[in-house]
Parts: C-alpha cells; structure tokens; sequence
C-alpha cells in the first residue's frame, strides 16, 4: 500500500508554525520588550533577535520602541533671575532606558508619557531659567551669552528626574523658541522705531561731519601745496636774484650811466598803456616853446 | 441417521458469471460520482494552490534595491551586518522569507528638504499667494506669529530652508523615531542661537553671511551628539525686520546712502581740489622759473647793452645824456594817450590843475 507523505508533513508544518508562534517571539532592533509571568516582571530584553518564552496566559511579551522620540512644551511664560517676563519653547529627545520601570509607570502610554516629560520639563525650564539673567540668553558680547549652558542645565535637571521615575533616558534638551510677552513686543517695536529715527539722525550727521571735514583735509592740502609750491618759487626766484647780481657788478664802471638808463626804462615802463602826460613850458624840450626862456635856454645850451 | 454419499464432492457455489451477449447495468448513484470527480479536481487545484505559495514565500525574499534607496535585512528583528555591512545597495538582492528576515528600505538617493518657520511671520495663504506680506500689527501674538530676539534685544524675522542627505541609514532611522522632526527641532535651536548672538541689523542687513554661517556653525555642534547620519546639502536663511517697523529701516537704509553719497561727493570735491591745487603749484613754480629766467636773462642784457652804450657816454657824456632823453621823451609822448601842454602864468609862475576824477568808485572784481 503507498503511503501519503503530503499530508503528514503538511500536518508537521502546521504544527511547527503554531509551536513556533507559541514559543518564539522577536525583538525588532527599534524595539525593546518586558517579559512577564502570570503579570510579575520577569525580565527585559533591550537587544533585537529571537527570543524564547512560554506561551500565553503563562508569559507576555509587551513591546515599546526604543527609538530616540521628541517632545516639545509648550510656548508658555517664565521668569528670569531679573524679574523679566519671557516666553520659550523647551523641546527634549528621550528614549527607554529602564523598560520595567517605563512600563510599570505608563504602560506605554503617550499621554501619560508626555504629562509626565511636560512636567518634568516645566520644572527644569522654571527652576533653570530663575538663575540667569536676560542678558545670558542674548547678547551682543557673544563670550556672555548662555544658552548653551541654561540647556546643558536643564539637561542634566531632567535627566536625573526622567531616568529615576520614569526609566526614560533624556539625550538632548534644547531651546528652540524664545520670545516676549504680547504687549511687551509693542515697546520693542517703539523703541526700535526710536532707534531707527536717531540712526538717521546719527548718519545725517555723520555724514555731513565727514564731508566737512574730509573737504577742511583737502584745504589744508591745498594750502600747503600751493605755499610749498610759492616757497619754491621764491627759492628759485632768489637764486636767480643772486645770479643777476653778478651783472650788476657791470654798472658799477660808470654809475651815472646806469642811473640814466634805468630812469629811462622806469620812464618807458611807466608810460607805456594809456598813459595821460600833463605838461608846462618849463619841461624840456618843450621849454623852447617858451620864447621868454627859449633865448636864455639857447644860450644856456 | 441419513447417509450421505462421502464419494461424493461437496459443490462449490461458482462465480457469477454473466450470460453471453447480456450486459448488467450497476445502479450508482450519479451525485456521488459527480460529488466525488469534483473533490479530486479541488484536491488537485489545492495542490497547486500550495505548490504555488511554497514557491512564492521561499522567492519572496528576492527583492530589488531601487538606485535611489538602500536596504537593510533585519534576521528576527537584529540588522544583519554591522555599519556598512549591513546596507544592501541598489540591485538585486536576496533575503530569506518573512518573518526570518524583514526588509527595510530607506530612501537616500535624493535630497530632503527642510523649511523652518519658528521665526517667520504669520500668513494666511492668499498672503503666501500673493507674495505681499500682511498687514504690520502693533504686537505679536505668542504662538502664532513667529520671530527671533536678536542680541540687542530687538525682533527680527528669519526662516530657513535646509537641504540634506541621509549618509548613515541605520543611524537615522533606527535610531531616531521621527528624524526630520528632530532635525527641524535642532534647525530652529540654531536660528535661535545665532539670533542671541547677533545684532538685528547685523542679522539682517549688515553681516547676513556671518548670521548664516553662525546657524549652520550651531546646527553642525548639534547634530554630531547623538549623531544624525545626515550631510547637509544647502541652508539658505531669509531676515527680516518686524513688518510693523520696516518702513523705519528702509528710512535708516536711505540714509545711510545718502551718507555715503556725501561722503562721496566730498571725496570728488577733495580730490578735484587737490589736483586743481596739484596744476596751481606746478604753475607757481613754472611761473617762478620763468620769472627766474627772465630777470637773469634781462639783467644780462641791460648789463650788456650797459657795457655797448658805456664808451659812448664817457666819449661825450651830456650829448649821450641828451639823445637818450630825446628818443625817450619821443617814445613817451608817442605812447601818450592823452598830452596837455599848461603854459605858464604871464607873470611866468606854474598854473594849478585841478583834477576832476570819477564820482562812482569802481566795482570791486568779483573772485
């Protein structure tokens, strides 16, 4: 008789599958799971792979992603150790650090998970924020500005309440929002318009300062250039003085001579343009229209 | 007591056997048969039904990698391979079937895009639409209108657009459960920080770039802890003044320029005068040098003529004083516009002239 083989294995198949599925269960590496016998904790499983347990109701398996998740607070108001009012947005990456302790506490639900991160955070921001000032988190001194460390801060705030209650590791807290009080930024825009008006004023001014003086710069210049330059004609002018000199020693043969001749050049300078003479009978030569002293000047001759 | 005949064999029912050139006709009932010849073809059809889904789970695990994705096999959940062993590149690539191994693709290839708007204006879409920004408030509402305190205390508006490129596939994704939504987180902390650290009019006017680098200077600090697995590919940061106080920037911008242009034409003037009285300079002393030259030039010819007229003069010296005032007073009187010849009193004393000169003085020369 031939036996039928299809059968049995299929039968074989199926209940390997089943005891499979009763027996095994797998952590993906996003996950990590809590085991539990009859509800009491038995243990955790942080590393991904194929794992073994007793099937249901004796063992159950919860699953939670151990990825890294955010949570941000809300925009909300807080004060700074010099009593200023201000708004900011404190957001935090977290992650399971201790699953018996996460489930026990929230059974993995987002809810109770973000009332408590909102919690906890609040009190880091308040509790952090009321030991600095305004002028840490801005400033024009860039070495003065505290941000980094108000995060570092609250960071390590929240870390240790975070990973003590809840079993929740925070890796990152951060601002990423920082703001005013509605009717404060009105009297920001004031004064910014206020600054703005006497920025104009100041580059009116300034630049009509630097014109003026940048024009007085090129007087100066001016005046010293042309003063060097009439200096240096004077020089030269000199030194051609003391060259003519020396042709002078020449008159010096017949003084009377040199008398004469320079009247005369002074005489035809004088008169050369426009010149209006005035003259009597006494003037030579027209002293000879005088016939009274025509004879004597005659004879004189 | 009977007697039988023990002789004789005892008979043997024999086998039915059917009369020659007669058919029996069997009784079946026809629904059996049918019902029966329909299991075997359902049977069969099963048959090749499960050869067909034997076939498909044990091919399922061949898949392909597209060229802008790579992949990574998870063997009961745990990546098989560590760092880059573990990515499964463009092209065919085999696996076993589900629930061994799971297949997870993750796009790489092409760049993401980022736009951050923490610190931007509200606007509805018809303003997005239109390009024009919306009516200047006298405040802003928390939450809702986003902006910046910059370093001077004073609001500015900033939004970014950043590109990147996920380089490390099993870091962003198995690792952060919503990587775009942090890495918006750690882009808005940026703007924030590099807000506090600049100036409003630096931010937005005077040193844009720097305010750039600082964002992307913060966003590079904080995406090395915990690393991201990303490459940034392009920021672009946009500033701007409160809408409510931007016509008073726009006002310090102008002056500003008309600073400059004054500034600027000063400097053409000094520079014009400078070469102007550069040229006057060179003229005075060229002016000198001439004037140099012709008094030496002139002296040297006065003594010349001097020493040419001498023996004259000391041959007969009152003839000689004569013939020069003769040529002279004919140079004179020839040059004379104008001659008056007053004679004398009868009693031959000098007339007195009296000059009548213009009444109006004459117009100072205007320089």
């Amino acid at each position: 008789m031939k036996k039928n083989i299809v059968t049995p294995t299929a039968g074989a198949l199926l209940a390997l599958i089943f005891l499979v599925i009763l027996f095994l269960y797998q952590v993906r590496q996003t996950e990590v799971a809590v085991v539990t016998t009859f509800g009491q904790f038995t243990e955790s499983k942080m590393e991904p792979g194929l794992n073994v347990r007793w099937p249901w109701p004796v063992q159950k398996i919860y699953k939670m992603d151990n990825r890294l998740r955010n949570f941000e607070r809300k925009f909300e108001q807080t004060t700074t150790s010099d009593a200023k009012n201000i708004m900011m947005t404190v957001f935090i990456a977290w992650k399971i650090a201790d699953p018996k302790v996460y489930l026990e506490r929230f059974r993995d639900d987002q809810n109770q998970v973000e009332q408590a991160l909102e919690s906890v955070v609040r009190d880091a921001k308040n509790g952090v924020l009321g030991q600095y000032a305004f002028g840490d988190l801005i400033s024009t001194n860039r070495a003065k500005v505290k941000l980094p460390q108000v995060e570092a801060d609250m960071l390590a705030m929240m870390k240790k309440v975070a990973s003590a209650e809840y079993g929740i590791t925070i890796e990152m807290a951060g601002i990423n929002r920082i703001g005013l009080p509605e009717s404060i930024t009105s009297k920001v825009f004031d004064r910014m318009t206020s600054e703005r008006q006497r920025l104009i004023r100041q580059f009116e001014s300034e630049g009509k300062a630097e014109a003026t003086r940048i024009r007085a710069e090129a007087n100066r210049k001016r005046e010293e250039l042309l003063a060097e330059a009439q200096a240096e004609s004077t020089r030269i002018l000199g030194a051609a003085e003391a060259e003519a000199a020396k042709h002078y020693a020449v008159f010096e043969k017949e003084p009377e001579l040199a008398k004469l001749l320079f009247d005369i050049k002074a005489l035809k300078q004088a008169t050369k343009d426009r010149t209006t003479l005035v003259l009597d009978q006494q003037t030579p030569p027209f002293n000879r229209l005088n016939t009274k002293t025509a004879g004597a000047a005659s004879a004189a001759e | 007591m009977s007697e039988e005949n023990p002789q004789e064999p005892e008979k043997k029912p024999e086998p039915f056997t059917p009369p020659a050139g007669k058919k029996i006709e069997l009784r079946e009932d026809t629904g059996s048969r049918a019902l029966s010849e329909a299991l075997v073809s359902v049977f069969g059809v099963l048959k090749l039904i499960m050869a067909g889904v034997i076939i498909f789970f044990v091919l399922s695990g061949v898949f392909t990698v597209q060229p802008n994705e790579v992949a990574v096999v998870l063997r009961f959940g745990k990546p098989v391979g560590q760092g880059k062993e573990a990515i499964r590149k463009p092209g065919l690539q085999f696996a076993f079937p589900y629930p061994i191994d799971e297949i997870v693709r993750i796009p790489t290839g092409t760049s993401r895009t980022l736009h951050s708007d923490t610190g931007w204006y509200f606007e509805t879409e018809q303003e997005v639409a239109s390009g024009r920004p919306p009516t200047a408030r006298n405040s802003l509402r928390p939450g809702v209108d986003g902006y910046l305190l910059a370093a001077d205390g004073n609001i500015v508006h900033a939004r970014s657009m950043l590109k990147y490129r996920v380089i490390d596939p099993v870091q962003f994704v198995f690792y952060f459960r919503q990587g775009d939504y942090q890495l918006l987180q750690l882009l808005n902390r940026s703007l924030i920080h590099a807000a506090a650290e600049f100036t409003s009019d630096a931010a937005i006017y005077k040193d844009k770039i720097a305010f750039k680098e600082s964002v992307r200077k913060h966003l590079m600090e904080s995406l090395s802890e915990p690393r991201m697995g990303i490459q940034i590919e392009a920021l672009d940061i946009q500033t701007s003044p409160p809408i409510k106080v931007k016509a008073a920037f726009d006002n310090v911008i102008a002056a500003e320029q008309t600073r400059s242009e004054t500034i600027l034409k000063a400097e053409a003037d000094a520079r014009a005068a400078l070469q102007e009285a550069t040229g006057e300079a060179k003229s005075i002393i060229a002016g000198g040098m001439i004037q140099s030259n012709q008094l030496v030039m002139v002296i040297e010819a006065e003594a010349r003529a001097f020493e040419a007229q001498l023996p004259y003069y000391r041959k007969d010296s009152d003839l000689f004083v004569r013939r020069i005032t003769a040529e002279t007073m004919h140079s004179v009187m020839t040059n004379a516009q104008d001659k008056f010849f007053v004679p004398l009193r009868p009693d031959g004393s000098s007339r007195t002239l009296h000059l009548k000169l213009s009444k109006e003085p004459p117009k100072p020369k205007r320089i």
